[in-house]
């Protein structure tokens, strides 16, 4: 199964994949509803560049109590109609991925649309190691 | 839909923020940006205000493509009635505070009168409050932005330090340390109102028809056109690029604009900050990330831009990478726009070697120079007397000939008797001595055009005021040279109406005359469009320029045309046909 | 056989051996700066102006051997 790998050193925090994926797997530029978070800020120790993204460790899947998320086909899966908003996935997701949302969620999805928008390759995608 | 259609109106002097609808007549007629802004600043504030007092009013204006994909749209104009000149001023910060705002549901917020004592503006999507900035007053940008930041969390934060709070006319904004809204004393407006910050949280989004399909045509448009070769120097270099051409060129500002190449450019060029490069930095939806975020010894900055190398460098006879970087970071802290203060400095530095006034600087001299900033922006010591600029220092001391501003606005990195169009795009630019109006060195000094002739220059100049007049008004960075076409083909997808280039063309040209007339009601005309004395009558001495200077009498010819082009009469007023034609 | 010294500046930088200057062999007795620019496959739209040794000079301009030629690329904005 391949998953997003993100690459700090290349990353020039221009938000694309953000919004790449927002417009994707929410219909809208907001980048609050990105399946990921990166951000490139300066704190008092200089640059700071951070990047969380799904590596599809599968916890979310293991712990969702009415097996709303799930693989198809080497990708996660969210099925809406079984979700019963618990937010346990948000909460266990140990790079804090999932978004809440007014009614369910949102999981990567292994869409690629941020890596294909990186402009730097900051985001590959690759083989898990599991 | 792209606009919000909603703008914020906040009173610091009850309190009060309003919200009103857009002004959709004016949005289809002006876009946003820059060209929006003026227009409600045209039509708000009265002649003859003082841009210091409460009656100013400073807009933070988004463009109809902020907060989408749409590579290079992340910046925000910052506009208001410019204290250092008392022309119309209109600013563009990139970083990420523009997307925030529209996010928040906002595409502009109008800040009207004076808070009674130091507040900063808290916009959380419809929660708006003036919060105190007891505390963070008479702090730097920068102390100012990491408190407010550890204070609230994820919020984007523009500032000011303490050069806007002392009302300098060379006070700018600053956001994510460094990024600024810089020239014409913008600072200042914000530090008149007593207004330390604006923070801003946006929890919303911006929809356009086919997000999908969108989405896929502008991945296609970014990597055949926005990162393509012409561009693409933004990334690999980003501007310090420029500091070889304009040697080679023979425009480099040395010691005060003296000469046109400096002895050690090779220590403050591209290669020299690439070999201090810790990473790149973008702008909110821009893939060429021109930021160069450098660490260098004790100091760090992203830049030095090349405006920085060129005037806070060689014009100071600064040939000292560290020196230059540390000068930067200062500026960006204390809040100076680094193109007026290294022109400044470089002034004090010749009045000093030629024993007209001793400022207590020289050119090359590290030390006083860095400790130049603070002086200024805290007006102690020398510094009280350098923060008025060079004009004023020149009214008071001597030296007028060798002031270089044009309506007492600090003259950019490139010298015009190396390239006359640039000469005037300095004597005609709205804000005054401005690069960011026209850039006709591009074609000129850095092209095969003849730099020193008239020739054509007038009509250059014109395009492009007019073009990016408009780029500004949608909102795209200056550094995707993107054809009227492109940008036509963008926002018709985005507004889902049918919008051509010629549209767009007439839109720049309005825009250009609207700024205009806010100028001619405020007194300026033919008069105010001169360069310094120095231009007409002193020959640069070394390098490709060798012996070169712009006579008067080819100004005045090429001023006159630039008149007759554009429809304005001899004095520079626009002819009431113009107005006409322009719905102006 | 002639041989020029080069710099392609800044992002023109990826058509050469990624030097900052280098020495490059022409196999012809002259050639234009046009023709220099087609062999390395630089495309013409992406440079600013041409110095050779410290001078500007067009496209047409012929090179005969030991020149320093200085290519400096397209910028936008500054």
């Amino acid at each position: 199964m391949k998953a997003l790998v993100f690459h700090a050193e290349k990353c020039i925090g221009c938000k694309l994949c953000h919004l790449a994926c927002s417009a994707q797997n929410e219909g809208e530029f907001n980048p609050r509803l990105a399946r990921l978070k990166i951000t490139s800020r300066y704190s008092r120790d200089g640059l700071v560049v951070n990047g969380q993204t799904c590596d599809l460790c599968l916890k979310c899947v293991e712990e969702c109590p009415v097996d709303a998320i799930v693989v198809k086909n080497e990708r996660l899966s969210f099925l809406d109609e079984l979700c019963n908003d618990c937010g346990i996935c948000v909460e266990i997701c140990p790079h804090q991925v999932i978004i809440k949302k007014e009614k369910g969620i949102g999981v990567c999805v292994q869409c690629r649309s941020c890596a294909n928008w990186c402009p730097t390759e900051a985001l590959t995608f690759e083989e898990v190691k599991n | 839909m792209a606009y919000t259609g909603k703008i914020l109106r906040v009173n610091l002097s009850t309190g009060k923020s309003t919200t009103e609808p857009l002004n959709e007549e004016w949005a289809r007629e002006y876009l946003g940006g820059k060209g929006l802004s003026i227009k409600y600043l045209y039509e708000e504030l009265k002649p003859g205000l003082d841009p210091l007092s409460e009656n100013n009013k400073l807009i933070l204006m988004t463009g109809p493509l902020t907060g989408t994909i749409v590579p290079n749209t992340g910046k925000l104009s910052v506009a208001a009635k410019s204290p250092a000149t008392g022309t119309i001023l209109d600013c563009s910060i990139g970083g990420h505070f523009a997307p925030e705002l529209k996010y928040a549901g906002y595409d502009a917020v109008i800040i009207e009168g004076k808070a009674k004592s130091p507040v900063y503006l808290y916009i959380e999507d419809d929660k708006v409050e003036l919060r105190s900035a007891a505390e963070l007053w008479g702090k730097g940008a920068h102390e100012t932005e990491h408190i407010i930041t550890e204070t609230l969390g994820d919020f984007i934060t523009m500032a000011i330090g303490q050069a806007g709070e002392n009302l300098l006319p060379m006070a700018c904004i600053s956001s994510e340390l460094y990024r600024q809204a810089g020239r014409g004393g913008i600072g200042a407006v914000m530090g008149s109102k007593n207004l330390k910050a604006v923070s801003v949280r946006g929890t919303g989004g911006i929809k356009v028809p086919d997000i999908r399909k969108f989405s896929a045509a502008l991945n296609k448009i970014k990597r055949e056109d926005t990162m393509s070769d012409d561009n693409i120097w933004a990334y690999t270099d980003g501007t310090p690029n420029i500091v070889d051409l304009s040697q080679d060129a023979g425009i480099l500002p040395t010691r005060n604009f003296q000469d046109g190449t400096f002895e050690d450019y090779d220590k403050i060029h591209s290669e020299a900050v690439k070999g201090v490069l810790k990473a790149k930095k973008a702008c909110f939806a821009c893939p060429l990330g021109c930021g160069n975020y450098v660490e260098k010894g004790k100091t760090m900055v992203e830049g030095p831009e090349y405006e920085t190398l060129a005037l806070c460098g060689s014009n100071c006879g600064i040939g000292d990478l560290e020196a230059v970087i540390e000068f930067n970071r200062l500026c960006d802290d204390y809040g100076l726009d680094t193109i007026s203060a290294g022109n400044t400095v470089a002034f004090a530095m010749e009045m000093t070697e030629k024993g007209i006034h001793d400022f207590g600087v020289r050119f090359g001299e590290a030390a006083m120079y860095l400790e130049m900033p603070g002086l200024i922006a805290k007006k102690e010591g020398v510094g009280a007397e350098l923060s008025r600029g060079v004009s004023a220092l020149a009214d008071k001391y001597g030296g007028k000939e060798f002031a270089m501003a044009v309506k007492k606005l600090e003259i950019p990195g490139y010298e015009p008797r190396g390239s006359w169009s640039m000469g005037l795009a300095y004597g005609t630019a709205d804000r005054g001595a401005c690069h960011l109006r026209a850039w006709p060195a591009a074609e000129d000094a850095f092209g095969d055009i003849d730099p020193l002739t008239i020739d054509g220059k007038a009509k250059m100049v014109i395009d492009m005021q007019d073009d990016n007049s408009v780029k500004f008004s949608a909102i795209f960075c200056d550094f995707w040279a993107l054809s009227t076409e492109r940008m036509a083909e963008i926002l018709s997808l985005a507004l889902e109406r049918e919008i051509t280039a010629e549209e767009l063309t007439v839109i720049g040209e309005r825009v250009y005359n609207l700024a205009r007339l806010f100028n001619e009601r405020e007194g300026f005309d033919r008069k105010d469009d001169y360069l310094p004395e120095r231009i007409y009558t002193e020959k640069l001495s070394t390098g490709f320029t060798k012996g070169k200077l712009l006579p008067r009498e080819e100004y005045e010819k090429m001023l006159s045309e630039y008149y007759q082009l554009r429809g304005w009469d001899e004095k520079g007023l626009i002819t009431e046909a113009k107005k006409k034609e322009l719905d102006l | 056989m002639i041989l020029v010294t080069l710099q392609l500046r800044g992002p023109l930088k990826k058509y050469g051996p990624e030097a900052k200057m280098f020495d490059y062999e022409i196999a012809a007795e002259s050639c234009t700066v046009r023709e220099l620019l087609e062999q390395l496959k630089v495309p013409t739209s992406s440079i600013s102006f041409i110095m050779i040794d410290g001078k500007k000079a067009d496209l047409d301009a012929t090179l005969i051997g030991g020149e320093m030629v200085i290519v400096n690329p397209r910028v936008s904005g500054g």
